[in-house]
């Protein structure tokens, strides 16, 4: 009986783990370093871009995997110009350049270099020429603390904003810096000890201590009460396995 | 000298597992995610800090949950400085989640006075009433620090609530299968290792103290019907469905059915009735009464005591469980029926459903439901003596069932009168009723013959881990990937 108990456990356990969790966990992911200002949820809306009103919003972490930025343009009246966009504080100071001709909706993408540390900075976008364009912007819950502020107006609007790491990552690859993330804005006591801690339990010691306690629980039962045993009946080879 | 009871190992390491996957569940998804967790917390805020109970307070006004002045300025400066709003239910945001998102939001934080965690009006929440946010604010209490301190205090005492629900959940499956180790640590196996619970149950929300005076009040009913109705049991029963009720209104389903083994309790203390006609219809007719009256009071509240709505309640209870039958008109409400919360809501959906399994799997689980339910068929034909000799606490069982799932319909159709955009009823409802879930996988396993049902219990644990894992690294993709 418990032969059989682990034997079936281990069955699904091992083809689980081969053809579930391990193409889950291993499958290429485009990975986001920081996401200061996501997409709108319910009522996406554009703050104006026009050469010489720069669009700046602050308390934008760039966080140190991120080699890319992005965000989205709306552009109605023709191709976008030239756009720069400078990321400066805490020692950080970069400004990249988006080449003109951007599309309607199409994002606007530039490689950045990677901070050495997570730094706080400031982002200002510029137009370097017409038309007026509009950047998407997030107007509902979706808005962030980092609004944008135009010639020192706050618009009260995010505009959607994103670093990246240049390639795609499987989840093992990052479960490190996982980890690590997931001990912020938590209590001072879930550190990265006691998070992986609770991952080799939760992946290793919950299938076994859960078959361990379905087997133990046959052995507390004990052997069920044989039927009478009628030596001039031959049993099936099912029946004596079954039984 | 008495000798101590031993805590049985089987049910150690059953805990012991779901406090490895509740400290998982608990840490990994960021604050104010849950269905209504600002709300909840805001309420037990408003106890601790504000020293106001909300519940039938006509000095606070109601808002939007989603509304800034619902909470006090406090959650509102964690909504957005830690990027909590932003997060809830969006699939293109992410956590902050750098030491520097965390400086930042400190530098908010430090301007806040006392005044700032006592404000907020309060939302449709505040409605609820009060038990679960009365006890919560002890660890709240106890945590004290930064408002993701008191939060996570309030996520950890819904864990140890859940482990109390799961021993209990043992301890009725004992009750009906007669101490059978084997049948008992399935049962709070399969409670324990199911994906939906562990994701409600990790935040904050009356939802998990209900469940555990639900178990409780189930664990009673059956000692109510197997031992009799000895004062203290009785009065344990009631106080436990009164509290339930104080927990939260669904609770108000327990109602019946724990007055139903009471006067079961009471009837079997009395002896077996005496054979012949006669004598059977004294006893025959307070029953009757009584499901008339059940009946009465859940079709009164459902249709707002417009009885002529009855028809259409009929129509709405039949259509959501099987197809229409001639003549019957379209049900009140949006299309929703038993898969959406017996199947996609109850296995399959997670944080604020925007995490789901996907497509293949639920239609897996869906066959593995099916066979299930033939399963239990079979072992209840298997063991029909059994049951037979226990069928008091199978009746009490089954009535608790049936009547709590009535009542949510009859509270979900009373909504939908009003509100038909909002179906009401969901999987995360059911929850109430998991140690039912629970006994009903090990009595269908218990159909099954010798090593067979063994290597199926091994594999059914196995597919049961790999569900919890599956819905847990979703919900990890989803926040960190």
């Amino acid at each position: 009986m418990r032969r059989a108990a682990i034997a079936g456990a281990a069955i699904v356990l091992v083809l689980g783990f081969l053809f579930v969790v391990r193409p889950f966990v291993s499958e290429q992911r485009p990975t986001p370093a920081a996401i200061p200002s996501p997409a709108s949820i319910t009522k996406t809306d554009t703050v104006p871009l026009q050469r010489g009103h720069p669009v700046c919003f602050t308390d934008v972490v760039a966080e140190a995997h991120s080699e890319r930025i992005s965000f989205r343009v709306s552009t109605p009246f023709g191709p976008t110009p030239e756009l720069r966009v400078r990321l400066r504080g805490g020692g950080y100071d970069f400004t990249a350049t988006i080449p003109p001709g951007l599309l309607d909706g199409q994002a606007a993408e530039a490689a950045i270099p990677a901070p050495l540390v997570d730094v706080p900075v400031e982002v200002c976008i510029r137009s370097r020429g017409e038309p007026l364009i509009g950047l998407y912007a997030a107007d509902d819950r979706a808005r962030s603390r980092s609004t944008a502020i135009i010639d020192g107006e706050n618009t009260f609007k995010s505009v959607w904003f994103q670093f990246h790491e240049p390639r795609w990552h499987a989840m093992t690859e990052r479960l490190a810096l996982t980890i690590d993330r997931m001990t912020v804005f938590r209590p001072d006591y879930v550190g990265r000890v006691l998070l992986w801690i609770l991952a080799a339990l939760f992946v290793f010691g919950v299938p076994v201590a859960i078959v361990w306690a379905y087997v133990r629980a046959l052995r507390e039962d004990g052997p069920p009460a044989a039927p009478p045993l009628d030596v001039n009946r031959r049993r099936s080879r099912w029946r004596r396995f079954v039984d | 000298m008495r000798r101590p009871r031993r805590i049985p190992l089987p049910l150690l390491a059953v805990l012991g597992v779901l406090l490895v996957q509740g400290l998982a569940w608990t840490f990994a998804v960021p604050a104010m995610q849950g269905a209504d967790e600002s709300a909840h917390v805001s309420y037990v805020q408003k106890i601790a800090d504000a020293g106001v109970m909300p519940w039938r307070n006509p000095d606070l006004g109601w808002l939007e949950p989603s509304f800034p002045p619902s909470v006090s300025t406090e959650q509102y400066v964690a909504w957005v400085w830690a990027g909590l709003e932003p997060l809830r239910g969006n699939q293109a945001a992410r956590p902050l989640w750098t030491h520097e998102d965390e400086r930042i939001w400190e530098r908010e934080n430090a301007k806040l006075t006392e005044e700032h965690r006592r404000d907020g009006s309060g939302s449709r929440v505040f409605d609820n009433p009060p038990l679960y946010y009365l006890t919560a604010v002890v660890p709240y209490e106890i945590a004290g620090g930064t408002i993701f301190d008191r939060l996570y205090a309030l996520r950890l005492y819904n864990v140890a609530l859940l482990l109390v629900a799961v021993v209990l959940t043992w301890l009725l499956a004992g009750e009906l299968f007669g101490r059978r180790r084997e049948l008992q640590t399935l049962a709070a196996a399969a409670v324990a290792l199911h994906p939906v619970l562990l994701d409600v149950s990790t935040r904050v929300t009356p939802d998990v103290l209900l469940l555990t005076l639900a178990a409780g009040a189930l664990y009673l009913m059956t000692l109510v019907v197997k031992r009799g109705p000895s004062w203290r049991l009785v009065a344990g029963l009631l106080a436990v469905v009164a509290a339930a009720c104080f927990t939260q209104g669904r609770a108000l389903g327990l109602v019946a059915p724990a007055l139903f083994a009471i006067g079961l309790g009471w009837w079997r203390s009395r002896g077996s009735p005496r054979p012949g006609v006669l004598a059977r219809i004294p006893a025959v007719v307070p029953w009757a009464v009584g499901a008339l009256v059940v009946l009465v009071v859940l079709g009164a509240y459902a249709t707002r005591f417009d009885l002529g709505e009855l028809a259409g309640f009929w129509s709405y209870l039949w259509q959501f469980y099987l197809p229409p039958l001639p003549g019957m008109s379209e049900p009140i409400g949006v299309s929703w029926d038993v898969e959406n919360v017996y199947l996609n809501r109850f296995f399959g959906t997670f944080v604020q459903f925007e995490v789901a399994f996907p497509r293949d799997l639920l239609d897996a689980i869906r066959i593995a439901v099916w066979l299930g339910l033939a399963l239990l068929a079979v072992s209840a034909w298997r063991h029909r003596r059994t049951l037979w000799e226990r069928r008091d606490v199978v009746a009490v069982l089954l009535v608790a069932f049936v009547l709590s799932v009535l009542a949510l319909h009859a509270a979900a159709f009373r909504a939908l009168l009003v509100n038909p955009a909002d179906p009401v009823i969901t999987g995360r409802y059911l929850l109430m009723l998991i140690p039912l879930f629970g006994l009903a996988v090990a009595a269908a396993i218990a159909g099954l013959p010798g090593r067979v049902r063994a290597f199926t219990a091994g594999g059914l644990l196995g597919a049961m881990f790999l569900l919890q894992l599956s819905a847990f690294g979703l919900v990890v993709e989803r926040f960190y990937a």
